[in-house]
């Protein structure tokens, strides 16, 4: 019976194509979602809108630094970085928000957001390009978009790239994105449950490592990388503003101890840190 | 009046010192090196948990002091010590940077507004910060001209073998 409803759907959505009603193109949508209950994988246009409802949701729960200056600089060097990375299809967007927090958060689809607390920790350029670049890593990789997929039962995975299409649809100035309650709700508890507790260990060892490279293609110092986890290093996990970041990562010195593999098997030119220049932005 | 003045320069620049240079200790037994290179001769040992005081990094080597001897020791063979609460941030950026922050001043304290789990969990969607976000964006004729800008070269580097295997 449950066989004959997806048939019975995805034929009704295939029938949609290139209809468009009030504006909406209701083909290209039908053309996400029909997609997802054929081959129950996220393809790279439901990453996309999946990653813009994450992000707004990780917007909600802070504010946008509101100096533009550097709001374009931290997209400069990210766009940089993002361009060594193998996804170059993506448009990669990266957003400061103003508070003492210390993290970063990546969604899917190329969406990256650095708290001003963390780039205060910083001292150049190739220090916040090796921030930036673990994020990329995890886009680069889709670790969140796995994440979700192991996490969820096939059918939430179908009605988030669902819901994912209902969004798309109703971007024009509608209000209606919570149309489907229950799978709103689920995306929402996917968001809160991927960001506070993050993801394995294995992936953001992977991201940092990858991050050397990134750091390295983009002719930054590939040891920024490292030195950034000193500096995390030392600072103290009961502070409320490392919370979120100690929940969500493994400890500093445990991926310090991870990424010199990483070191040894690479044959890496010095690089740049551009100290002045990254003091010239960040005041 | 000499030999007040010449005080007063030894102790800022004993200060000077202190403030660039930060204790730490070794994780393993290791040779502290003449030179930041592994080919570099050795200048003595420094057994596992052993304080050294640190003053620059140069790649992926700390410059590290030892007793009366000075050297470098890789930079995954060194741990600081953890900062307390209450601790500025204005001896960090000494501590750790081979140049002056401009921003060292921050205060680490608790209960200061920052992205927690219970802000996440109650967040609401924020539409138009998403749309401001994505106005920012750059493209990629500009970053390579930032990038040029910069000194920034291109360079070809494969990621490291753990990664090729996913």
């Amino acid at each position: 019976m449950k066989i004959f409803l997806i048939i019975l759907f995805s034929t009704l959505l295939l029938s949609c194509k290139g209809l468009v009603i009030g504006g909406v193109d209701i083909g290209k949508a039908v053309d996400i979602t029909s997609k997802a209950v054929s081959d129950n994988e996220i393809n790279q246009e439901q990453e996309v809108v999946l990653g813009e409802q994450m992000t707004s949701i990780i917007l909600g729960a802070s504010t946008l630094h509101p100096d533009k200056n550097l709001q374009t600089y931290v997209n400069r060097v990210g766009q940089w970085v993002a361009m060594q990375s193998e996804r170059t299809s993506l448009h990669f967007y990266f957003a400061v928000v103003d508070t003492q927090a210390i993290n970063a958060f990546a969604m899917p689809g190329g969406y990256i957001i650095v708290t001003s607390g963390l780039i205060d920790l910083l001292d150049n350029e190739a220090e916040l390009a090796a921030v930036l670049a673990h994020e990329i890593a995890h886009v680069n990789f889709k670790h969140h978009v796995k994440a979700i997929e192991k996490a969820q039962s096939a059918t939430l995975l179908t009605d988030l790239a669902l819901f994912a299409g209902d969004v798309y649809q109703a971007k024009e100035g509608s209000s209606d994105y919570y149309q489907n309650r229950a799978i709103a709700e689920s995306l929402f508890n996917s968001t809160i449950t991927l960001y506070s507790k993050g993801l394995e260990r294995d992936d953001e060892f992977h991201a940092d490592s990858s991050a050397v490279t990134l750091l390295a293609r983009s002719g930054y110092d590939p040891y920024a990388m490292a030195q950034v986890l000193q500096k995390l290093s030392v600072l103290n996990a009961d502070d409320s503003n490392l919370q979120l970041l100690f929940n969500s990562h493994p400890h500093p010195t445990d991926r310090l101890s991870s990424i010199e593999n990483t070191y040894d098997r690479l044959t890496l030119s010095e690089g740049e840190i551009l100290s002045d220049r990254f003091k010239m932005f960040v005041k | 009046m000499k030999a007040a003045l010449f005080l007063m320069l030894l102790i800022c620049s004993l200060s000077i010192n202190a403030n660039n240079s930060t204790e730490a200790f070794v994780t393993k037994n290791v040779h502290l090196k003449a030179e930041p290179s592994n080919h570099a001769t050795a200048i003595t040992e420094v057994a596992k948990d052993q304080a050294v005081v640190i003053s620059e990094r140069q790649g992926g080597w700390y410059k590290a002091q030892f007793q009366h001897a000075i050297g470098w020791i890789k930079i995954f063979y060194i741990r600081f010590k953890a900062s307390s609460n209450t601790e500025t941030r204005s001896g960090l950026g000494a501590l750790f940077s081979s140049t002056q922050s401009a921003h060292s001043d921050v205060t680490l304290t608790t209960g200061v507004r920052g992205i927690n789990e219970k802000q996440l969990s109650e967040a609401k969607p924020n539409w138009l910060a998403l749309h401001n976000m994505k106005e920012q964006h750059t493209s990629k004729e500009v970053a390579e001209l930032f990038a040029k800008a910069g000194l920034l070269e291109k360079q070809t580097v494969q990621y490291a073998k753990q990664e090729e295997n996913r």
